[in-house]
């Protein structure tokens, strides 16, 4: 049986191809060649060949132990007669989760260099070296692929190749160093494995080290998902790890392997990969057992221990963001309004004053939960999670826009609110509780751009929550948010500190015409953004049907309200003219902001660039505030120049699937949101929402790995 | 506020990581020597067959990705030679398919017997449809192929490759069948003498 083997090979190599070609992957997914590091070797000299791989995107070949699956890269060599081969030299390798399944392996490019001993007797004149490469490439899917290759070389004086040079130079500077004394025992200890190990490499111990990983040279030595939680303490550490099947019962031989770990330098952290050999049974250090595992899925590493967070942590630091949420600018003409009622309850009305304020706590609190209700059926629906957007709809935008103009010519005294508009949310002077209630719906709207910085985190948590805690939370915003008023609709004496009632008051409420026309030019800007120039036709046009509406309705003759109606007929008719013009596309990114999309990160973090993504929206404040201040700061972008950082801009403005997504996968609620690609192709690093110059300047020092 | 994103982000992780060691304890690692994970798995005909049914025969299960390359090689003929030999010896020949719909591999019920047919894999007793990778994760299987034998008493004594060479070249030794090997010492009553090896091949495409 097993004699029929090689012919089966030989078919089954040409199946492969086939295989390929029906998956709609065209030709070898790595491309690769025999380089060397000299054109010309002199007798008895020792250099280097190296099988190099250029891998296509997100495809990865494998390291010396691939893993739990895969196959490591082999390449064999026909030497000339007394010519010798020795061992691969193996970069560092990275990281692949598959499911429930971790590889060990590299991406985009690798170089494998042996060495090669020329015989001190080798004649002058061309040699030639054939070779076979053979390795295992794979994505979601598996080819096993092979190269022949054929290399040309002089004996004579050595001379070197310069571009095999240098990558056979790379690989070495990204193979684990053997020149760094660490002692390292390999025991166990109860159900774990204990690596320990001393060295002057933890000569700073747990501040100036982290991450620490251990990579074995073999498979079955260690379990390759198990997380590898470590512990630091001056010039020793400790890596538990989960035995595999070659050391679950004895640990019979000492294990070679990488070990990986940060060490900070300054306020860098740099990564080390260091070689060391663990000796069956020892114990180098009796440093104590790590905290337990971090989480399975968190990559490499351990060493730190994880803030945990309650639920009623969570209830509380959402009450607490509800109750900031008070001083925000979305919230602050809200506020306003309802102060304005509450003055104007003093004295007998008390009693109506405390109910008005837990129908309007009551509204703050439906509606909160009324969205929490809606996001988490969408989040099941697999559909859009994002907080803040309902402003993501022009028509919400619009309407918004005009009650705030509404409201705006009501506080001047345009008109007053009569009987008629009473269903209006803007109804906000009225002593109704369908008034406060609606006044409460309209609070909780208006916030919603302000909640991000205060509150993504809260959502966050509240999102991935089962759906009742989720909906608590929701409510202790709600709560929050609305708790001022309910207490000062309950304690009166708290007025006291309020002026008395009087012309001023007439006045105040003028004043206050202005924070909500300025709110709503923000919120045309924001329906210029998304739908350019026709949606600011559009809602001017409505603001003149509204004028006009308003000035039929206080007119004293039936000619003048005559009139305003035949003024509201004709802003309908240009509004009806206007409206079948398709809105225009958004403005792409600006400036020295590119438009993102996946596909460029891939292509720019392919040329090796750091790359930075603004993930924003014209409705966000934050991110107007980021723009202005620490994105606009000059040694910010003085240090993105400097750095070769390219710059990204996804715009959130309008709804976006793909965009959703993204920030879906790193579990943010919402915009702002910055990720930092670092050069080295590692995970990107989640930037805070608000960002300040020294965040931003650190974060591009650390993804430019200097 | 105090609170970052990462450590909301840290939480739900730690929270996540909760559940799925949960989860896993509720499946017993394999561990050779000890009772062999139970299952209960639909089969390509429809039949529900749990361990338990094969009481007194020696069981061989085979994961299986019909277009992983590797299994494509040894269904060259090494495979379909294992498996009748095996049956004739009264062993209970068992593939198991874990790939999620949509991944490398994923194949409905008729499909599944359709390829055994083509292949002449005609001493299969059973495939098992495990597209939750219910089974797959129970027995910790990472690759195509990826072997097991458990015994006439419900033991597992295998667990590895089916031998040691991902890919023999012309002039290599024969590869060493590590599977094979392993079931004639359980069918001998013998001890196993490499109960565990490193299974080659591509991973098996769980679902996430």
């Amino acid at each position: 049986m097993l004699r029929s083997f090689p012919a089966g090979i030989l078919i089954a190599l040409c199946l492969f191809t086939g295989l390929a070609a029906a998956q709609g992957t065209s030709g070898p997914m790595v491309e690769a060649s025999l380089v060397s590091e000299r054109s010309s070797v002199a007798p008895g000299e020792t250099f280097h060949l190296a099988l190099h791989q250029e891998i296509t995107p997100h495809w990865h070949t494998y390291w010396r132990n691939p893993g739990d699956s895969g196959e490591a890269t082999r390449l064999f060599l026909d030497l000339p007669e007394g010519w010798t081969v020795g061992e691969m030299a193996w970069p560092a390798p990275s990281t692949y989760r598959i499911g429930p399944l971790t590889n060990y392996g590299y991406e985009d490019q690798v170089t494998l260099p042996v060495p090669v001993t020329v015989p001190a007797d080798a004649e002058p004149g061309p040699v030639t070296i054939t070779g076979e490469g053979t390795w295992l490439v794979c994505e979601d899917i598996c080819i096993p692929e092979d190269a022949n290759f054929e290399i040309t070389l002089e004996v004579g004086e050595s001379a070197v190749d310069r571009q095999g040079a240098a990558l056979i130079e790379t690989a070495f500077s990204l193979a684990p160093r053997t020149d760094i004394a660490i002692e390292a025992g390999l025991a166990r200890k109860d159900d774990v494995l204990a690596l320990t190990l001393a060295g002057d490499s933890f000569a700073g111990g747990a501040d100036a080290i982290r991450d620490l990983y251990f990579f074995p040279h073999d498979s079955g030595v260690v379990n390759h998902s198990a997380p590898q939680p470590a512990r630091v303490e001056a010039g020793f550490a400790r890596i538990d790890l989960t035995p595999g099947f070659l050391t679950r019962n004895a640990i019979n031989a000492d294990h070679t392997g990488a070990l990986a770990f940060e060490a900070r330098i300054g306020n860098r952290w740099e990564r080390r990969v260091i070689e060391v050999t663990a000796i069956a049974g020892e114990e180098v250090n009796t440093l104590a057992a790590p905290v337990s595992a971090p989480a399975a899925g968190s990559g490499e590493g351990g060493g730190t221990s994880a803030p945990a967070m309650s639920f009623w942590q969570a209830a509380l630091f959402a009450l607490v963001g509800g109750l900031i949420l008070n001083l925000m600018p979305c919230v602050f003409p809200i506020l306003s309004m309802k102060a304005l009622t509450i003055v104007q309850k003093r004295g007998a009305e008390r009693a109506h004053a405390r109910e008005l304020g837990l129908i309007f706590g009551a509204g703050v609190i439906a509606t909160f939960l009324a969205l929490g209700g809606l996001v988490l059926a969408l989040r099941g629906l697999g559909g859009m999670e994002v907080w803040g957007f309902q402003l993501q709809e022009p028509w919400v935008v619009a309407g918004l826009a005009a009650l705030m103009f509404v409201i705006g010519l009501n506080f001047l005294g345009f008109f007053e609110i009569g009987t008629s508009l009473q269903s209006v949310g803007g109804h906000v002077q009225g002593n109704d509780r369908s008034g406060a209630f609606l006044t409460g719906v309209l609070a909780v709207f208006v916030a919603a751009p302000c909640l991000a910085p205060v509150m993504a985190s809260a959502l966050a948590f509240a999102l991935a929550q089962p759906p009742l805690a989720s909906l608590t939370i929701f409510a202790f915003l709600g709560v929050g948010l609305a708790l001022p008023f309910v207490i000062v609709s309950f304690e009166p004496r708290l007025l006291a500190f309020l002026p008395k009632p009087g012309v001023w008051m007439e006045r105040f409420k003028q004043f206050l015409a202005f924070p909500m026309f300025a709110t709503a030019i923000w919120l045309v800007w924001v329906l210029s953004v998304q739908t350019g120039a026709q949606g600011v036709l559009w809602i001017l046009v409505l603001f003149l049907a509204i004028s006009f509406a308003v000035w039929a309705l206080r007119s004293p003759t039936l000619m003048s309200r005559a009139a305003g109606v035949a003024g509201v007929l004709l802003a309908a008719g240009a509004l009806w003219t206007t409206a079948s013009l398709e809105p225009a596309a958004i403005a792409a990114g600006n400036g020295e902001y590119e438009e993102w999309s996946p596909a460029r990160v891939e292509e720019l973090r392919a040329e090796g660039r750091p790359v930075f993504v603004d993930f924003t929206a014209a409705w966000c404040v934050t991110c107007q505030v980021n723009k202005l201040g620490a994105l606009a700061d000059n040694r910010v972008r003085s240090a993105f120049a400097e750095n070769n950082v390219a710059l990204l801009r996804a715009d959130f403005t309008n709804r976006d699937p793909v965009i959703a997504q993204v920030l879906a996968d790193h579990g943010a609620p919402g915009v702002p949101f910055y990720l930092m690609y670092p050069a080295d192709g590692g995970e990107p690093d989640i930037l805070p929402p608000l960002l300040t110059e020294t965040i931003m300047i650190r974060a591009v020092e650390a993804a430019a790995g200097n | 506020m105090a609170i970052s994103r990462r450590t909301f982000t840290l939480t739900a992780s730690l929270l996540a990581a909760t559940a799925l060691s949960f989860g896993a304890a509720a499946h017993a690692q394999p561990v050779i020597g000890e009772r062999a994970p139970d299952f209960t798995a639909t089969t390509a005909t429809g039949e529900t067959v749990s361990l338990a049914d094969f009481a007194g025969q020696t069981v061989m299960l085979e994961w299986t990705n019909h277009d992983c390359p590797f299994v494509v090689r040894h269904y060259q003929g090494n495979m379909q030679a294992l498996q009748d030999e095996a049956a004739e010896n009264g062993v209970v020949w068992i593939q198991v398919i874990s790939s999620a719909p949509g991944e490398q591999g994923y194949v409905s019920a008729e499909r599944a017997l359709e390829l055994n047919e083509e292949r002449g894999a005609s001493n299969v007793a059973h495939v098992f449809m495990d597209a939750p990778g219910i089974i797959g994760r129970a027995y910790d299987a990472r690759t195509t192929p990826h072997m097991y034998v458990i015994d006439s008493e419900g033991t597992l004594r295998y667990n590895g490759g089916i031998d040691d060479q991902p890919r023999p070249r012309a002039g290599d030794p024969e590869p060493i069948p590590y599977a094979q090997i392993a079931l004639n010492a359980v069918l001998a009553g013998e001890a196993v003498e490499m109960p565990e090896t490193q299974p080659y091949g591509c991973n098996v495409k769980y679902v996430d």
